[in-house]
Parts: structure tokens; C-alpha cells; sequence
């Protein structure tokens, strides 16, 4: 579905055709469901979060500005709703600008670099959990440049920010998670 | 290990071509930075590969039927909404005396409901005059008070539109 179709799929739910909503679900959820999954780190959580997140974007497509993809504006709802959910969840949240040097290691090093073997499933889901240690702010760019494989740009778009910062912070999750899989931290 | 000067610019490809040729010449002499470029590559490799999740089954379906709830919920408000404004714009005619403009010129409806805003400003002004004794009854204020009436009648509407569209 390219941008013209989804453009008129959203015209025809506006004027009442509810059910052609459905192909827009079908064409994100996947997508959606990624980045609220590697963001919350719980499947169950994640599968809610993405249905209150379209059926959000539903009764807001009013509302949706033609001047974005549809992409980004569903992805803003998503890191709004996410967002939300981990403040009342009380996830552990560092200064987004602050440094990472306090964070408690979850991995401890055997020794040997991971990045040795970062190709290996085990240390991928290593990673995955690594991502949960991310405060949310850098956990949100990682996830949408690396998973979603959103571009820089997007991203600024998605989370409002600028792009050097967006650039910045991607660069510091990496090392923050290089650190965190070394248990130098 | 140091961190040259670039290295984050390169490494986000914040770089024009001229300053990323200057930089990559620098690699070729700096075995720091050379390890930060491999490590930082094999990261985001290892990050691109993080296997990714499917929707649960019946995904789709659960969010159309609570789209579809939704859209009831919302013609059902809205209904409800245009019933009320009707009803109290019928109701305005019917005290206003004037029952038979309904089916006849709109002109004449507008004035039943002027009628009745003027009979709400002077139940309003007979009572403030006995609590306060301070409304002034001039010649426009039959229309004046039938559009406040009629500003009410949409407020009232659209506070009903709204509080439904906050169920959703």
C-alpha cells in the first residue's frame, strides 16, 4: 500500500466506511507491535498498547496533517502511548541528557568481548534485554532507527525532536549498550 | 581508547563528502578510531538483527470490533445529540405559541423561536428583577435572546459530540 492508497483509505473512513480501516491495521500492526514490544519489554503489554494505539489513531484520523506519512503520525501515538505507559509503570528513568554511568549491570562480562560474537542468537536476546536498561529516551530512537528502520529524519519527526539530537542520542544508546553488554557498568 | 574529533558525525552520516574523505583518510592512521567504526557497525548489524515479534492472532479482528463499537457508540451520541437540539427547538415553538411554522416558512420558525428566547429573557428578567432588578428589556432582545438560545441548543450539541468522541 503506498502513500496515495493509504491516503485514500483514510478519506473513505472518514466518510464512514469504517471497515477499510482494517487494511491500515493489517499494514502497521507488525511494525507497531515491534516498537511497543522492544520498548516495554512484555508481549502482553505490547499486543494492548498496540490496539489502544489504532484504535486511538482511529478516532483521531480527523485530526491526522496530510503534510506527514501516515507511518509517523501512527508512530507518534505509539511513543506518546508508550511513553505514557511507562511513567505510570514506574520504569526506571535516567536524565535523558544526564550520563549512564550509574546504571546496575544486568550482564556480567565472562571475559571476552560480545561484540565478538554478537552474531549469536543468545547474545541477541541478550541485546534485546539491554535495550530494556536504555533510559526510555534513547531506548525510543534505538528501537525506531534499528528496528523499525525508521531514518533519521522520520524519527525527528516522530518524537518532535531535532535531527542532530536524534543523531546524538542514537550514537550514545549504542555505546550505552555496548557498556551494559560488557558489564563494564 | 580515545575518541577522535568526527567520529560521532562520521559514524551518524552527519558528514558532507569532502569532510567524510578527511575522515576516512584518518582511519587509515588511527587504529582507535578504526575500532570504534568496526564496533559501532557491528552493534547497529547485531541491532538490525534483533528478531522481531508477530501480532497475536485475531489482532486485526479485535481492534475492527472495538472500531465498530466505537463508530455505534458514536452515531448513537450523535443522534441522541440532534434529537435533543429538535426537541428543545420544538419545545421552543410549542411555548412560543407557534406550532404551525414548523411546516411552513423558516422565516416564521425563526421568529417562534425568538419568541420563546423572549419569553426565557423575560421569565429571566421578571426573576432578576426580583433578585436584582437590573435587566434591561429593549427591542431587540426577542431575536438577541432566540440566538442565545439557539448558541445554547448548539452548545449543548456539540458538549454531547464531544463527551461521546471522549468515550471512544
Amino acid at each position: 500500500m503506498d502513500v496515495t492508497e493509504e491516503l485514500q483509505v483514510i478519506d473513505a473512513v472518514l466518510k464512514g466506511d469504517a471497515d477499510r480501516y482494517e487494511a491500515l491495521v493489517n499494514r502497521y500492526q507488525k511494525p507497531i507491535i515491534n516498537f511497543i514490544f522492544r520498548m516495554v519489554g512484555n508481549y502482553e503489554d505490547a499486543a494492548e498498547l498496540a490496539q489502544d494505539v489504532f484504535i486511538k489513531s482511529y478516532v483521531s484520523l480527523a485530526g491526522f496533517n496530510r503534510q506527514y506519512r501516515f507511518s509517523t503520525w501512527l508512530f507518534r501515538i505509539a511513543t506518546n502511548r508508550t511513553i505514557d505507559f511507562l511513567r505510570k509503570r514506574k520504569v526506571a528513568v535516567v536524565s535523558m541528557e544526564g550520563d549512564y554511568e550509574d546504571y546496575t549491570p544486568q550482564y556480567k562480562s565472562d571475559g571476552s568481548s560480545p561484540l565478538d560474537t554478537l552474531e549469536d542468537n543468545r547474545v541477541k536476546a541478550l541485546l534485546g534485554d539491554a535495550i530494556q536498561q536504555l533510559p526510555a529516551e534513547y531506548r525510543e530512537v534505538i528501537v525506531l532507527y534499528h528496528v523499525n528502520e525508521a531514518s533519521y529524519e522520520e524519527i525527528a519527526e516522530i518524537t518532535g525532536l531535532p535531527l542532530g539530537t536524534v543523531k546524538n542520542r542514537i550514537f550514545r544508546a549504542r555505546k550505552m549498550l555496548k557498556k551494559i553488554l560488557e558489564g563494564e557498568i | 581508547m580515545k575518541e577522535c574529533m568526527g567520529l560521532q558525525a562520521y559514524l551518524t552520516d552527519a558528514m558532507d563528502v569532502s569532510e567524510k574523505g578527511r575522515f576516512e583518510a584518518h582511519l587509515a592512521d588511527c587504529s582507535d578510531c578504526r575500532a570504534a567504526v568496526e564496533e559501532d557497525r557491528a552493534m547497529s548489524a547485531a541491532l538490525s538483527g534483533i528478531p522481531k515479534v508477530n501480532a497475536p492472532a485475531g489482532f486485526t479482528a479485535a481492534v475492527m470490533r472495538e472500531v465498530s463499537a466505537r463508530r455505534r457508540s458514536r452515531l448513537a451520541w450523535s443522534a441522541y445529540g440532534v434529537a435533543v437540539v429538535l426537541v428543545a427547538a420544538l419545545a421552543g415553538m410549542i411555548l412560543g405559541g407557534n406550532v404551525g411554522a414548523v411546516a411552513g416558512d423558516a422565516a416564521v420558525l425563526i421568529q417562534s423561536l425568538s419568541d420563546f428566547g423572549a419569553s426565557l429573557y423575560t421569565a429571566v428578567h421578571n426573576i432578576s428583577a426580583v433578585l436584582f432588578g437590573a435587566l434591561p428589556l429593549g427591542p431587540g432582545t426577542p431575536l438577541a435572546a432566540g440566538a442565545v438560545f439557539f448558541i445554547l441548543c448548539f452548545v449543548f450539541y456539540k458538549t454531547v459530540f464531544e463527551f461521546s468522541a471522549g468515550r471512544r
